[in-house]
C-alpha cells in the first residue's frame, strides 16, 4: 500500500469517527418530534371527545381499566380505548383507528399487519428493538440516545451498504454527511433507509441483469410502502425503454431477448406483487363484531363506490396545480438533506439561515454538476428518473386525504 | 434516489484529475486526483456543520425541542406530582400533555393531546374540546407551540412553572 493510500485511509477514518460522535451527541440533544415515540410507547393518544366520551387510541393493547384515573368515571366522563377485536379460538384481529391500523394477537404476543408507511413483522421486531433499548439505556438515564441507537446502527449500516459499491472509504463520512436528518424519525428512517436501500440494490441487479433478484427486492419494496409500486413499474419501464433504445453495440435480437427474459420474470413473480396489495386492503375486507361501536367516529372507511368517487375528483382538481408540482420536485431535489426545510414540514423552526445555504451550496455547485456530467454514461439512470418523475407526479393525483372525523 | 445519484456523484468526483505536464527542469509530469481532494473538503464541512450544531444547539432549535429543556420539565413535574400526592392523599396524579415531544410518558403516565390539535386548522376547536375533559386532570403539561391552551382553562388552572419551551398547569384549589 502506498504512502498516500495509508494517509487517506487514515484521514477517512479519523473523519468517520468524528461524524460518529458527532452524531452519538446529536442524538442524544434534540428531543423526540411528533411520531417519533409513537410505536415504542404505552401511551394514550385522545382522537376524539363525544358527548361525555373520550377516545383514546393505543398502539399496545391497554385495558380498558387501566386508563381512567384513580377513581374511574370523573365528572360523568368515560375514557374508551377505540378498537374493534373479532376472535378465532386463540387468535385475534385487532381493528385501530391509527398505525397499526391492523393488528394479529396471539395469546398476548400482538404482530402489526397494517400500518401507515410500515407493514408487518419486520418492522415490529425493530420496535421492540428501539423500546429495549430505550429501556436499557435509561437507566443510565439516556432514554433519548438508547432511543435513537438502532436508527444510528442502521444508518451506518446503509452507509456501508454505499462504500460497498464505490469500493471506497472515503465514501463512508462523504454518504454519512447527508442522510443524518434520518436520525431522528426512526419510522420514517426505517421506512425510507428500506425504500433508499432497495432502490439502490435494484439499479445494479438490472444492471448485472439480475431479474429475478430485482423482482424479489420490489416485492419487499412494495410490501413496505405502496410508493414501491410506482418505482418498481419506473423501473420495469426504463429498462424497456432503455433496451428500446440501446443502438450499436448489440443486436436488436440480443435486446429483444432481455425484454423477454425480463418479461418472464415478472409474471413469474406477479403473485410476490399482488400479496402486498391484498394486505393493504385488509382493513376494507374484514368486517369486526365492535367495530360499530366505534365507526360513527373512528373507525369507519370508506366502501368502493365511495373511494373511487374521490379518487376521480380528487385527481381532477389535482390536474390544473401539476406544474407547480414539477416545480416542487426540482425544489424538493435542490433542498435534498436541507436541515431548515426537512424540521420546517414538521413544524420546528430552526434559527439561522446558514443551514439552507449550505444545503443548496451543496446541492447546486456539487450534487448537480457532478451527476450531470456524466450525461452519457447515466442515460439508463437518467430515463428511470425521467419515467420516476412522472410516474410519482401521477401517482399524487391519486392521494387522498385521510378522514378527519373526529371533531364531530 | 438519493442513493442512486450520491453514488454517480461521488464516481466522477473520485475520478476527477488534473493532468499536469512536466515543465522545464522538472523530472516528469503526473496527476492530481481533485476529486479526493474535493470529497474531503466536503466530509470536513460535514463535520463542522454537525460541530454547529452541537455547540449551540438553541441556536438552531426551538426550546422545546431540546431535551435539556425536557429534563427540566420531568424533574420539575416529579417534584409536583409528589407534593399532589401528599397533599390530596391520591395514588396516581393524572396528566394530560400537549406537546410536540412525546419523551414525557417514560417516566409518567401521561394522556398525549397534541393530535387532537396538530394542525393550525383545528387547533381552536381542539383545545376548546380539551378545555371541556380538563376536570380530569391534575396537571397539563403544554409546549410553546401551544402556550395559548393556558386561556382556555385559566379559570381551573395555575401555572406552576413556566420556561422557554414548556408550561406547567396544576388545578387550582376549590379553597
Amino acid at each position: 500500500m502506498s504512502k498516500v493510500k495509508i494517509i487517506t485511509l487514515f484521514f477517512a477514518l479519523i473523519l468517520y469517527l468524528v461524524l460518529i460522535s458527532e452524531y452519538l451527541l446529536i442524538a442524544n440533544t434534540i428531543a423526540p418530534i411528533l411520531f417519533e415515540e409513537q410505536t415504542v410507547a404505552k401511551r394514550k393518544v385522545i382522537i376524539g371527545i363525544k358527548d361525555k366520551t373520550v377516545f383514546f387510541y393505543s398502539y399496545k393493547d391497554i385495558p380498558e381499566y387501566e386508563i381512567q384515573n384513580g377513581d374511574g368515571k370523573e365528572n360523568g366522563f368515560q375514557k374508551v380505548i377505540a378498537r374493534a377485536e373479532k376472535k378465532f379460538l386463540f387468535l385475534s384481529i385487532i381493528k385501530k383507528p391509527l398505525a397499526p391500523k391492523i393488528t394479529l394477537k396471539i395469546f398476548d404476543l400482538e404482530i402489526p399487519i397494517l400500518g401507515w408507511g410500515f407493514i408487518g413483522p419486520g418492522p415490529h421486531i425493530i420496535f421492540k428493538l428501539y423500546e429495549k433499548l430505550r429501556d436499557f439505556f435509561g437507566k443510565f438515564d439516556l432514554h433519548l440516545l438508547g432511543l435513537r441507537i438502532a436508527g444510528l446502527i442502521f444508518l451506518f449500516t446503509s452507509s456501508l451498504l454505499f462504500a460497498k459499491y464505490t469500493k471506497s472509504i472515503l465514501a463512508l463520512p462523504f454518504f454519512l454527511a447527508f442522510p443524518v436528518n434520518l436520525i431522528y424519525m426512526h419510522i420514517e428512517s426505517f421506512y425510507y433507509l428500506i425504500m433508499t436501500s432497495v432502490t439502490f440494490l435494484n439499479y445494479f441487479a438490472l444492471q448485472k441483469k439480475k431479474f429475478h433478484i430485482f423482482h424479489f427486492l420490489s416485492a419487499i419494496q412494495c410490501l413496505v410502502h405502496m410508493r414501491g409500486y410506482v418505482i418498481t413499474l419506473a423501473f420495469i419501464l426504463a429498462f424497456i425503454i432503455s433496451k428500446l433504445a440501446e443502438k450499436g453495440e448489440r443486436s436488436r435480437e440480443e435486446s429483444i431477448r432481455e425484454i423477454k427474459q425480463f418479461i418472464f420474470s415478472t409474471v413469474l413473480f406477479s403473485p410476490l406483487y399482488i400479496l402486498p396489495l391484498f394486505i393493504f386492503s385488509l382493513p376494507h375486507l374484514i368486517k369486526i363484531q365492535d367495530e360499530q361501536k366505534y365507526e360513527q367516529y373512528i373507525l369507519a372507511l370508506p366502501n368502493l363506490s365511495e373511494i373511487m368517487k374521490t379518487y376521480i375528483l380528487g385527481f381532477i382538481s389535482k390536474i390544473p396545480f401539476l406544474p407547480m408540482l414539477l416545480l416542487s420536485k426540482v425544489r424538493d431535489f435542490l433542498m435534498t438533506g436541507n436541515f431548515q426545510i426537512f424540521f420546517a414540514s414538521y413544524g420546528v423552526l430552526i434559527r439561522g439561515t446558514f443551514t439552507t445555504l449550505y444545503s443548496a451550496l451543496m446541492n447546486i455547485f456539487f450534487y448537480l454538476p457532478a451527476f450531470l456530467i456524466n450525461f452519457k454514461q447515466n442515460m439508463p439512470l437518467f430515463i428511470f428518473l425521467g419515467v420516476y418523475l412522472i410516474l410519482s407526479m401521477l401517482a399524487v393525483l391519486f392521494f387522498i386525504p385521510v378522514p378527519n372525523n373526529f371533531f364531530h | 434516489m438519493s442513493f442512486l445519484i450520491l453514488y454517480h456523484s461521488y464516481k466522477k468526483l473520485e475520478e476527477s484529475k488534473i493532468k499536469t505536464t512536466a515543465k522545464q527542469g522538472e523530472i516528469k509530469g503526473g496527476e492530481v486526483k481533485i476529486g479526493e481532494i474535493l470529497i474531503f473538503c466536503f466530509c470536513i464541512i460535514a463535520v463542522l456543520g454537525n460541530m454547529a450544531m452541537i455547540i449551540s444547539p438553541q441556536k438552531y432549535l426551538q426550546p422545546s425541542f431540546l431535551y435539556s429543556e425536557h429534563k427540566k420539565v420531568m424533574v420539575k413535574l416529579e417534584e409536583i406530582e409528589k407534593r399532589i400526592k401528599n397533599q390530596e392523599g391520591k395514588s396516581k396524579v393524572s396528566m394530560l400533555c400537549i406537546t410536540k415531544g412525546d419523551i414525557f410518558y417514560v417516566k409518567f403516565d401521561c394522556d398525549v393531546g397534541r393530535p387532537f390539535i396538530s394542525s393550525e386548522k383545528i387547533a381552536s376547536k381542539g383545545m376548546m374540546k380539551l378545555a371541556q375533559i380538563s376536570d380530569l386532570y391534575d396537571v397539563i403539561v403544554v409546549s410553546e407551540d401551544y402556550f395559548d391552551f393556558y386561556e382556555y382553562v385559566k379559570d381551573k388552572f395555575s401555572v406552576e412553572v413556566k420556561t422557554d419551551g414548556f408550561m406547567i398547569l396544576t388545578k387550582k384549589s376549590k379553597n
